[in-house]
């Protein structure tokens, strides 16, 4: 089954190389351009939220597909403790109710709010237009992405934050580049 | 009065507005959309009479900050006044967004396919 694992630096213009990369290479494995347009908004979300908060480091995309139908992925960076306090609270909000319902409040939030709650919309995009169970996992051991970045300074305010998708792909037409 | 706003090009992204028609095309993936969106709307705004049509057949992508831009300009835009969205279906992602920006206020918010 097809893997991609992709090590990045956090950095917003490298995001749009990224998601034509994954809607290309996508389009060309496994769906027609249409599905993997949609996967590519959510990894394309999630990387502006990587590239947003994370403190020092390298990040990690890893997509895999499990079944020819079932896509997992993950991407990790490295942030301060309390941005994940955050992102937890955010995504216990995202995660109750329908997901429509609950895109639909957050875009009311979102309305004369600051760019902070631009976060919130942006994860409750991913759970009702990529269609995903979003979960997360953290990790204190930092150094797994500090592999190639030189003068870190080491703190114990950071730690990994691993933030988890399912979501499902329908396989059409390969290579099929009409609409997205 | 019509909506007259020349063509600007912000990296991927393209926006102007023609008569009573406001245009974004291209891609909206900026880190802070806002600083050229919100001028941009804000004139759009204060031009538009009873409605305006936002053309968005040929944008191809639109991140989550660019969606509040959006959002921020229906809903402070004219009281009593119509918006048409013209959208490209076979973009899923206008689809999914869009309805649901629509259903925020179906009276004044349309679509056109």
């Amino acid at each position: 089954m097809l893997f991609i694992k992709l090590r990045f630096y956090p950095e917003w213009e490298d995001i749009f190389l990224i998601r034509n990369f994954i809607i290309a290479f996508l389009s060309q494995k496994i769906a027609d351009k249409k599905e993997a347009y949609r996967i590519a908004i959510i990894a394309s979300e999630l990387m502006e939220n990587a590239c947003k908060y994370s403190a020092t480091g390298e990040a990690v995309i890893e997509l895999e597909q499990k079944t020819d139908n079932k896509i997992e992925f993950s991407i990790k960076n490295i942030t301060k403790k309390e941005n994940i306090e955050e992102f937890k609270k955010i995504l216990n909000m995202i995660n109750k109710g329908p997901a429509k319902e609950t895109y639909k409040n957050m875009m009311l939030r979102a309305i004369n709010a600051d760019n902070n709650k631009v976060k919130q919309l942006g994860l409750a995009r991913v759970r009702y237009e990529g269609h995903s169970e979003i979960t997360y996992e953290t990790r204190d051991d930092i150094h797994a992405l500090l592999e190639n970045t030189k003068n870190t300074k080491m703190n114990n305010d950071l730690m990994v934050l691993n933030i988890k998708i399912k979501t499902f792909i329908i396989p059409g037409q390969k290579g099929e580049v009409n609409g997205n | 009065m019509a909506i007259n706003i020349p063509k600007k090009k912000y990296k991927r992204a393209v926006i102007y507005a023609n008569g009573d028609t406001v245009v974004l095309e291209g891609e909206i993936d900026q880190s802070n959309p806002e600083t050229f969106l919100e001028p941009f709307f804000k004139k759009a705004s204060s031009l538009m009479t009873t409605f305006v049509y936002i053309d968005i057949t040929g944008l191809e992508f639109l991140n989550s900050a660019g969606i509040k831009c959006i959002l921020d300009f229906l809903m402070k835009r004219k009281s009593n006044s119509r918006v048409i969205i013209r959208t490209d279906r076979k973009k899923t992602w206008q689809r999914t967004a869009i309805d649901v920006i629509q259903s925020l206020d179906k009276e004044n918010i349309l679509l056109e396919e």
